[in-house]
Formats: C-alpha cells, structure tokens, sequence
C-alpha cells in the first residue's frame, strides 16, 4: 500500500503475474492444470512461495475446464475442452475465440433493452448449454403478472428447457469444486504470509464491446459505419461496468485493487482521435466511479501506450496516490518521468526476455528498471504479459532475486 | 489524383462504391480502375507509414476492396489479362496458436500490394509448412504469433526448414504481439514486421532486389 500511495516502502514489491508457469514447472500439462484446479492449487502455492513473492495472482488465470464444459462456453478455446468446436490439444493454452455474438443490425434491439438482449440473445450465443433462455419471457409480459403467471411456466415447460434441472446440477457441482480450491489457495496462502494481488475486475465499455458483442472487426468497422450507436452502446454500459465490482468490494474489503485489463486502445490499434472519442471517455467514467467508493483501479495498458502517455498523465495528476497503471511493453521509464510522482507503476520484463534471454542479461533490466522506477515508492515489479507459461525458471528467479538484491530502499 | 482514388483513401465506404458503378455503367476499362485502385491502396500504405492511419483503417480499406472486388471480379475475368504477381508469399499462424486476425491484415495488405499469398491458416505444424514450401516455392516465408509459446514454434519450424535444404532458397519474416529482435535470432528468421505494412516493405526490399 505505500508503493501505490507514493511513500517508500522496505523493498520494491514482486507481484507478477503468471498463468500457467507454476503448473508447468510442476510437470503439468494445461489440460490437466484446467481440469484439476485442487492439483493446480497445490503447484502455484509451491512454486510462489517458493519464489517468495509479495503477493500472488488468483487461481481463476488459469481458468476452469470442467465449469466451462458445463456452461458449453464459446468464446474460448482450451485443452481438453468437451466439444470439439471448442477443444484444443492438452498443451495449448486456453485461448480467445473472436465472434460477433451481437449483430451490426442489432444495436437498436440491445439498446432499447439491453438486460433482455443479454438474457435472451447473448447468453444462448456465450454458453450453448444454455440455450433455452432464449425463450425467457420479455417485458411486456413480465411487468404484467396476468400474463407471467402463464408465460414464466411456459418458459419453464418448453422443449428448450427441458434439461434446465439437470444443466443446472452440472454447472453447479463445477463451480463448487472450483470455488472449494479457490478458496483453499487464499486461504492457505494468506496463512503462509502471501496475499492475493487482487480479486475484483472490471473491463472498459469498449473493450465489452469489442471482447464480447461485436468482435474485434465489428466493433473496429462500427466506429466509422455506427458511431452514434456505438458511443450509445458504450454509456450504457458504463454505470453497470463499476457496478460490478460492488459484491466482491463488499465481501472481501481489504482487496481494493480493481484490476483492469485493457486490449483494444493501445497505440497501432486505434487513431488518438478514435482513443478521445470511443475508448478513454466512459474508461476513465468507470475508474472514477471506482475512486469514489473507495477502490484502487488498476489499468493493464497492454501493448504500448506511449502515444497516449499525455491522456495517461492528465488522469494520473487528478488522481495522485489512488492508481496503479500496469505496463506492458510502453517505456515504464519515460512513464515514470512524466507522471511516476502522481501514480504507482508496474511492469514491466519483456516476454522475449523471461524466455529466451539469460539470468545476467534479467538482472541487468531488472536494477535499470529498479534505479529509475523506485524513486520515491510508487514501483511493483512484474512482467510484460505476466510469466510467459515457458519462461525460463533460472530467468524468473533472477527477476525474483532482483527484487531483493536492488530493491531494499535505503533508509 | 482522381476523386476515386481520394475518395478510397479517405475510406468513404458510400461514395466509393457509386463511383465503381458510375465508372462501369459508362464502360470504363476494368484495368484501369485496378490500377487506379492499386495508387489508392499506396496512398493508405503511405498514410499508415506516417502514422496517420491505424489497424481499424486497414480493417475499413480492406471490407471496401472486398466490396469493389465482388463488383469489378467478374469484369476482370472478361478482360481475361491476369496481372503478373510480384512474388510468392507462404503464410502461417504457427503450431499452438490460433490467432489469426494480425495475419489476416498481412494476407490482405500483401494480396493488394501484388504479391502471390499463400495462407495456410493457424495452428500449422513445422512439417506443414515445410511440405507445401516444397510445393509452392515461395520466395518469402512469413510466420505468424502472438502467443509465447510461439517463439519456439517458429524456432522448429525453421529448423525443419533447415534441415531440408531449404533455408538458403527463402527470406523468413516474422510478426506477433510478443515478438521483437530477440526473438528474430532465437528463432533464426531474417527480420520481424511490428505491423502489416512492415511485412509489405519487407517482402519488396527481398524480392524486387
């Protein structure tokens, strides 16, 4: 807390990020780490405390293979997944599958009622085995409980529905089993002296848009052939964007940092002209929602940002000690220069570094980084991308080993 | 620089598209209005050089010549000329990983710069790609990831090509969202393309010398 509220703490934080590393070290292959979350618990509390770490990354990285068979989800590929549409061999990492699951033609239909769409068109589009909500009864006859005494038991009764009870049962053992060894991993690991990074989560309305309703290409195509709708879309999406980090905020009050994964904004992916008007305005809506109840947003800016740099700076300035902006491959030292005395910084080894460099060439990154980035708190140590899944483990160590051997402010 | 050719640059999806028809409804020879076509695709290569234009804009250009193509195709086919192809590219997502979209953007922006492209989509083994190298002879390879676990994808691939006797006959690019010029010597490649207008600037410098 006193890195991202700009004060000096004892040491730099380690808190990188990962996904299949631990796992792999352990001699896991992926599909066996997606469909063994207890044996998956095990290998990360091992392999991070083991690195000694500040603060670990949560088990949902990895993602849960017998949840998402139940749910028959198709926006991700991954090993061993049930259907073969989705499935993917046992060494491949589970990854993006882009679809448009809202239409161009269908803007005027999420807009005029956007929880209704959701239910009735983009759920059955997410997740196959749920189906039959397509035939849940709209508004018009649920606000009149003359019609919904009849329509809500002809929705239960429809041949679509005829295995709610049964999909129901599979999803729900899923996600007990996994949610067990989720919480068997916090738990120990908070015994053992290693926090979680973070447990709440939220996205920018564009990338909302762009992950799960209209694609990459419809949302990108969207911006020059609808952008009134669009920018209608992304404000309704915003409020319910911070929202949803209310539960777990509530819950679990200690965990304040909100971790924003960013994708489609970075320099090369849009024009700035595109960044003012479509992605930053309701992304900077939502993280100021979060400021006000008290939570820290962390925004992933991965990729490079440098051309955005001044945006990022303006927003670090009204917002001194209550950020941390995560770096992927942007000049964490220029950032640091610009606007390190408003905001936290994290990052930033490169993939290509942690996997095929060698340990001197890491310690010699990693005491650059440390001797500009530290000044004055406000550093944590992490990787581009996280731990790439074949990182070299003398490499992590030494990124590790850094952390401690450069990192120690003196008092 | 006529007003089709402005009008395709600026990506203005409409316009462009009344003016193919106008262009066509008064017999103006197809060729013609390739080449014209041809100019426009420069003028955005150039603009995304300068950093003008972005990946949406590629993404726009590219549903607009889908657009005048599936008009000006089959009049191109009665000309019966076929353009002579500048050269060969053989392309690929590597073993393990599924993207495709940045070399979708590649294939397009090679196709409408002339080259022959070969697509083999994603996921492609090592000896796929050597079997159709074998097969298609091309001048120029490019592999494609954006995952980590590319990076030794493309090394094997390179190796088998190696091991073939192949190596010395083709120029190897390669592009993704974590590689850079680290990555180019561990795999053995011969430069990487940060975008898909390096990857065109590329296979002109190796095959136009």
């Amino acid at each position: 807390m006193d890195a991202i509220s700009l004060k000096e703490p004892d040491r730099v934080p380690l808190t990188p990020l990962a996904h299949f590393y631990p796992m792999i070290q352990k001699g896991m292959t992926k599909q066996e780490a997606m469909y063994d979350s207890s044996k998956s618990a095990q290998a990360a509390i091992e392999i991070y405390t083991e690195l000694n770490v500040d603060q670990v990354i949560s088990l949902a990285q990895i993602n849960n293979g017998p949840l998402m068979d139940a749910l028959g989800l198709k926006y991700f590929k991954w090993p061993g997944a049930a259907d073969e549409k989705q499935k993917l061999s046992d060494n491949q990492p589970f990854q993006f599958a882009e679809g448009e699951y809202m239409k161009a033609d269908e803007y005027e239909e999420f807009i005029a009622d956007p929880t209704g769409f959701s239910i009735r068109k983009l759920i059955p589009r997410h997740f196959s085995m749920l189906s039959f909500f397509s035939e849940f009864p709209d508004v018009g006859s649920l606000t009149d409980g003359f019609l919904s005494v009849l329509t809500l038991p002809l929705f239960f009764s429809s041949p679509a529905a005829a295995k709610i009870i049964e999909t129901i049962q599979e999803i729900t053992k899923a996600y007990k089993n996994y949610i067990g060894d989720m919480i068997f991993y916090e738990n120990q690991l908070k015994k053992m002296g290693f926090p979680l990074q973070f447990l709440n989560y939220t996205q920018a309305p564009f990338d909302l848009v762009s992950d799960f309703l209209r694609g990459m290409k419809g949302s990108m195509l969207d911006m020059y052939r609808k952008p009134e709708e669009l920018k209608k879309l992304l404000d309704i999406l915003t409020q319910p964007a911070i929202n949803v980090t209310a539960d777990i905020a509530q819950l679990f009050p200690r965990y304040r940092v909100v971790f924003i994964a960013l994708h489609r904004g970075a320099d090369g992916f849009m024009s700035l002209k595109q960044f003012e008007e479509f992605y930053w305005p309701t992304l900077t809506t939502v993280m100021d929602g979060l400021i006000k109840r008290g939570l820290i947003p962390m925004p992933h800016f991965q990729g490079k940002y440098d051309d955005r740099f001044p945006y990022l700076e303006e927003y670090a300035k009204r917002n001194k000690g209550k950020l941390i902006y995560r770096f992927g491959q942007s000049d964490i030292i220029r950032a640091k220069e610009m606007f390190g005395n408003y905001v936290c910084l994290r990052g930033n080894v490169p993939s290509s570094l942690l996997n095929v460099g060698t340990p001197l060439q890491i310690e010699e990154y990693m005491k650059n980084c440390i001797e500009k980035v530290s000044v004055g708190g406000g550093y944590l140590i992490d990787a581009v991308a996280g731990i790439p899944d074949e990182a070299k483990p003398e490499n992590v160590k030494a990124m590790c080993d850094a952390a401690f051997k450069y990192g120690v402010y003196r008092k | 620089m006529s007003n089709f050719v402005n009008q395709i640059i600026e990506l203005n999806e409409k316009e462009v598209i009344e003016l193919l028809k106008e262009k066509l409804a008064n017999k103006e020879d197809p060729l013609t209005i390739l080449e014209e076509i041809k100019e426009a695709m420069k003028g955005i290569g150039k603009k995304f050089e300068n950093k003008e234009y972005f990946l949406p804009d590629l993404i726009m250009s590219g549903e607009i010549l889908s657009q005048i193509f599936e008009i000006l195709s089959p009049k191109l086919k009665e000309t019966n000329v076929s353009e002579k192809k500048k050269g060969k590219v053989l392309l690929g997502t590597v073993a393990g990983d599924i993207h495709d979209i940045g070399k979708d953007v590649v294939k397009f922006m090679l196709d409408a710069n002339g080259f022959d492209v070969l697509d083999l989509g994603v996921d492609v083994s090592a000896d796929k790609f050597v079997e159709r190298m074998k097969e298609y002879k091309p001048n120029v390879l490019a592999l494609s990831g954006f995952l980590t676990l590319a990076f030794d994808a493309m090394k094997e691939t390179i190796q088998k090509i190696k091991n073939e006797g192949l190596r010395d006959y083709v120029k190897i690019m390669i592009g993704g969202g974590t590689v850079d010029e680290r990555i180019v010597e561990y795999v053995g490649a011969d430069a990487y393309g940060e975008s898909a207008v390096d990857a065109v600037n590329l296979a002109k410098k190796w095959i136009e010398v």
